[in-house]
């Protein structure tokens, strides 16, 4: 666990990180560390440069707005758990453990989009929105972004700057997240967001995560659900619906028939969590 | 008088270890040290063309580059301590990097051109023993096999009711001590200090002359704290060979600190068994007969295995069967080598001996605890159809305390089964061997300041040994406990020694302190006799001090200590040799043989992990010197045993490569995972000793696995034959 030689640059502002990543081709942004160290040390990858971003102080924030909630992409996985936000903050939470939640952060999860990440299971949800700067300033939706598995729409140059999330005022949430053993990354992550009128749900969305290349939403449950009463039957058909959208490898974490199995347990246990809010 | 003995007195050890001031072997600095970095075989089978270094040696710090270094050491691979002509499992060490840091050493690592060509690999156990693929060149895959006998089982199983076959397997571990493994060696001319994460500073000294004999001296072996061993730290390791001959070539300090990664591929991997068992039950519910073929995965090495030995022997357990037989094959595999793990042998033993308890219970329709009894052993000493002689106790006894309280699980088992969870009450006997000899060092020294130092040949790394030393000598001489302090791990301190494994050192090493102890009354005897000018005969030692009953005289043992020492440049005019210390040497001509019952109320959730409701275990280790600890050794054994029953499991592909290469792959638990343990002991079965204790190292690590993979099974009414459960499989 000795990483190879490389050079190390801080970035004072942001224009300097760009600037530099783009004429460093195999340069990389250094944000948390907490993926991009250990694959240092591991000699999986040798960037020539670290171009550590954690000094940048205008992708450090956190901005609850009346429709939308813009989140900068340094802030920690600690800072979203305490920032109130609908699902995300409940996702925080869950994610690894506490040492990792102060260094990590977000904007790191979705540039390193690990398929058994926490966050991008709500970030599907929530439809999520990500800034994106080089040369040029773009936004882009999180499914667009996350292109495949460990493959971002980033160009050379470009850093992710915020990631906005619509406010979802009256839902009610819930991720679900299984896990062999405390610290661990997720068998199945599953994220729900609800909106109820009495009996009946008005909306619902619900995003998967570890059981496919990138996150996905599970669509026809979500329309099963959608303007329906509340009753147990709907709830067991939908998480039954949810298990279709579950394509997962077979691996130490389990079976790929075990995953499938517990994705629907773990709908199922998202959604009632949801309602019981 | 017992002032101490018995008593939950805190570790000794704990405040310095608890407050970051131990001192593990990478805490050590010496000025010109030189940091050993491995090149190791990334590939299970190769065969070894050449190893080109030179680019390597460019690299700014490096010193030296070592290839091809082969020492004759036995049961080790031809190709030790480095690979000079075949790879023969991932992880295996081909070239060592000295260099003036770690970074430039890992670095050169990288320029390192190795030219080797792939040959099949052999990894399945059962594939292995049919001899077609060969895993080392030239050599047959069977690298062991005995067959250890007794009575006529086929006959008795061909006329039992109910016969039954099963495959019961049990998976290799990695035994995840939180230091990794490190070495660092001092050279001088004439002698070599090594400080070394190990479980035995003697032995190690030793193998390491065996070897170095004609380059150096002397080796003095100081064992540095030890963060966990788990019995894989009691042998040298090739990276220690390596660490030493690289300090003699280059006359320089050499220090080498495994990372995870290394650790977890080439620290010996334990259990790694499979059991092919056939056996005949009558429906009175008696156990007639035993067939068992016993493959052990000894990896690309063949010191494993006697823990096949060891499993083969103990597999009767505590039931009186006589008719059994066990085929023991050893097999070569492309896998890192196999040594022991807590328990080392008796908890696959156990687990085997136990499975077949409940499986007969179930086939016949019996209930397992009613089954078992049928069976148990009554009298002690008994002797196993193997020969083991089972020194004494009184099992049923025990046995049927743990009854009493597995009764009142299965209720609520029962309870909550009418719920409709998933719930099973699974329960484990279970009887260990234990206090691996041959025997133990102790010396008990009396300084002049009256303050009492003793040496132990034993080695502990975390159990809490001293502390219970101490008592032990604090009883005996009859003084304050904090004015003895138990030293341990250097070879100069004492001349021999064996180590701490096997559930051995508070009995053998406390036994050998006991009766230094006594050496050292006798002695303060002596020599009260010429200070309080009286006959030796007139004097006995009592609550600290040599009093003369008749005169009402006495003199406390810092009196005569501080007595001893009174004048500087003086002269001695007494009659009596000064010096006020003890040796002593202590063996047991039987292993001992500790006994206890676990039990386990689990839950298997929807999401196909465990909830472990209630868990109690009850052991007799004989004299329970300091319940606190011996408490502590089941409460770390359980949660390992649960581990291995659970989520531990060192797995390669069907080529060789290894899936479970770092912590993020390994099913180690976390305390998050942990859940509350009750414990009781009892005091029946004491040992030949002085001190009649046992020991308790081992036995939770014994006990746990079979009643937890019991309860498990019972919950989801599906026969588990298999650790770990992988229980994403079964539900
Ligand atoms: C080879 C091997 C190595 C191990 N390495 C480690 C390790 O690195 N770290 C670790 O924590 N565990 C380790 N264990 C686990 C564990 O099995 C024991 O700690 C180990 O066997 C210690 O041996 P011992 O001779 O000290 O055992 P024991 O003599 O059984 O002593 C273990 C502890 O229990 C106490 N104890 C024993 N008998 C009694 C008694 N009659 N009354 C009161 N207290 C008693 C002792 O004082 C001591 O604290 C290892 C196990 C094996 C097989
Ligand atoms: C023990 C452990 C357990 C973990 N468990 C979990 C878990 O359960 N769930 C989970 O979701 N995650 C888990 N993680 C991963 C953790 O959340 C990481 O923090 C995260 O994946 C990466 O964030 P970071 O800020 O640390 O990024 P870094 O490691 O610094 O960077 C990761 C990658 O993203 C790039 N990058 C970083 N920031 C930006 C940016 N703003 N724009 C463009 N590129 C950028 C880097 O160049 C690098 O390629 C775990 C990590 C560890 C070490």
């Amino acid at each position: 666990m000795y990483p190879p030689k490389l050079g190390y640059v801080i970035a004072e502002n942001l224009e300097e990180a760009t600037d530099f990543l783009e004429k460093h081709e195999d340069a990389k942004a250094l944000a948390g560390g907490h993926s991009l160290i250990p694959m240092l040390k591991l000699r999986i990858i040798r960037p020539s440069y670290l171009v550590d971003i954690r000094r940048i102080s205008n992708l450090h924030f956190i901005s609850p707005g009346s429709d939308e909630i813009r989140i900068g992409s340094l802030s920690t996985h600690y800072e979203i758990s305490k920032a109130n936000i609908p699902l995300l903050s409940e996702t925080a939470t869950k994610i690894a453990d506490p040492q990792v939640r102060n260094m990590g952060t977000i904007g790191g999860v979705i540039s390193q989009l690990d398929p058994s990440a926490d966050y991008p299971a709500s970030l599907i949800a929530m439809d999520a929105k990500v800034k994106v700067k080089g040369k040029t300033e773009r936004t882009v939706s999180f499914k667009d972004f996350a292109k495949d598995m460990f493959t971002p729409d980033l160009n050379p140059g470009e850093l992710v700057t915020e990631i906005i999330v619509p406010a979802f005022k009256d839902y009610k949430f819930s991720y679900q997240k299984l896990e062999r053993k405390a610290g661990d990354y997720a068998i199945v992550g599953v994220a729900v967001l609800l909106k109820t009128d009495g009996e009946s749900i008005k909306d619902v969305r619900i995003g998967l995560t570890a059981v496919n290349n990138t996150a996905v939403r599970a669509t026809e449950a979500e329309n099963m659900l959608k303007d329906t009463r509340i009753s147990e039957e709907i709830i067991e058909k939908a998480s039954a619906k949810v298990m279709d959208y579950a394509n997962p490898v077979s691996d130490i974490r389990g079976s790929a028939e075990y995953k499938k199995k517990v994705t629907k347990v773990m709908a199922k246990r998202a959604i009632l969590e949801a309602l019981k809010r | 008088m017992k002032k101490y003995v018995g008593q939950r007195i805190k570790r000794q050890e704990d405040p310095r270890l608890i407050t970051g001031e131990g001192r593990y072997v990478d805490d050590l600095e010496f000025p010109g040290t030189l940091y050993l970095a491995i090149l190791r075989s990334t590939v299970p089978h190769a065969k070894l063309n050449r190893v080109d270094v030179s680019d390597a040696l460019k690299i700014n710090g490096v010193v030296d580059v070592i290839t091809g270094l082969k020492f004759k050491v036995e049961n080790r691979p031809d190709n030790f301590p480095m690979a000079s002509t075949e790879l023969l499992y991932v992880g295996q060490p081909i070239a060592a990097v000295l260099s003036t840091d770690r970074y430039s050493a890992y670095d050169a690592l990288d320029s390192i051109q190795v030219d080797y060509d792939v040959l099949p690999s052999v990894i399945d156990p059962e594939e292995s023993l049919k001899d077609q693929k060969r895993a080392i060149e030239g050599k047959s895959n069977i690298a062991y096999k005995k067959t250890y006998s007794s009575g006529n089982p086929e006959e008795k199983i061909s006329s039992s009711d109910v016969k039954v076959e099963e495959k019961i397997e049990i998976n290799r571990v990695y035994p995840s001590a939180m230091e990794p493994r490190g070495i660092l060696s001092i050279y001088q001319p004439d002698l070599l200090t090594i400080y070394a994460s190990t479980q035995s500073p003697h032995y190690m000294r030793r193998y390491l002359l065996d070897v170095f004999g004609s380059m150096v001296k002397d080796i003095r072996v100081v064992q540095a704290d030890v963060g966990g061993a788990f019995g894989s730290k009691l042998f040298p390791y090739a990276e220690d060979y390596i660490a030493v001959y690289s300090s003699l070539k280059t006359k320089r300090p050499v220090k080498w600190i495994a990372t995870r990664s290394e650790d977890i591929r080439t620290t010996y991997h334990g259990r790694g068994q499979i059991h092919k068992v056939k056996f005949g039950v009558n429906k009175d519910g008696s156990l007639v007969g035993i067939n068992d073929q016993l493959v052990i995965d000894l990896g690309a090495a063949s010191h494993g295995t006697y823990l096949a030995d060891i499993s083969a022997t103990m597999l009767p357990g505590p039931y009186k069967i006589k008719d059994i037989v066990v085929d023991v094959y050893g097999v070569y595999t492309n896998k890192t080598p196999l040594d022991q793990y807590r328990g080392a042998g008796r908890p696959e033993a156990t687990f085997v001996i136990e499975r077949i308890m409940d499986i007969a219970a179930d086939e016949i329709g019996m209930d397992p605890l009613e089954l078992r009894k049928k069976n148990i052993v009554r009298e002690t000493p008994y002797i196993n159809p193997f020969g083991l002689k089972y020194d004494n106790g009184d099992y049923l006894n025990l046995f049927e305390k743990a009854e009493k309280a597995f009764r009142g699980l299965e209720e609520r088992e029962s309870v909550l089964r009418s719920e409709g969870r998933r719930v099973g009450a699974g329960f484990s006997f279970y009887l260990e061997q234990n206090n691996f000899g041959p025997w133990e060092s102790a010396s008990v020294r009396v300084r002049g300041d009256g303050k009492v130092i003793v040496i132990i040949g034993a080695s502990p790394h975390g159990q809490g040994t001293a502390t219970g030393i101490a008592q032990i000598v604090a009883d005996e001489l009859g003084i304050d406990i904090n004015d003895v302090e138990v030293v341990w791990g250097d070879t100069s301190l004492i001349g021999e020694g064996y180590g701490t494994y096997g559930s051995r050192s508070l009995t053998l090493a406390g036994n050998a302190a006991l009766i230094a102890s006594r050496k050292v009354k006798d002695k303060a005897i002596r020599l009260a006799a010429q200070f309080m000018r009286s006959d030796v005969q007139e004097l006995k030692y009592d609550d600290g001090k040599v009093i003369n009953p008749k005169s009402g005289e006495s003199m406390s043992l810092r009196e005569i200590a501080a007595k001893s020492m009174s004048t500087l440049g003086g002269t001695w005019n007494y009659k009596e040799e000064p010096g006020l210390e003890g040796t002593a040497y202590f063996g047991l001509d039987n292993l001992t043989f500790p006994y206890g019952s676990h039990m386990a109320l689990v839950e298997v959730r929807e999401d196909g992990l465990l909830n472990v409701l209630e868990y109690y275990a009850i052991d007799d280790i004989g004299t329970v010197v300091n319940p606190m600890l011996a408490e502590g050794q089941v409460m770390g054994g359980v949660l390992q045993g649960y581990g291995e029953a659970t989520s531990e499991e060192v797995i390669y592909d069907k080529e060789g490569n290894l899936l479970t290469g770092s912590f993020a792959e390994y099913g180690i638990l976390t305390a998050m995972e942990a859940f509350n343990i009750k414990w009781e002991y009892l005091e029946k079965g004491k040992s030949a000793a002085p001190l009649p204790a046992k020991g308790i190292g081992e036995g939770a690590t014994i006990g746990t696995p079979p009643a937890v993979v019991r309860a498990t099974e019972k919950a989801l009414n599906k026969r588990i034959t298999r650790l770990p459960m992988r229980l994403s499989s079964v539900i």
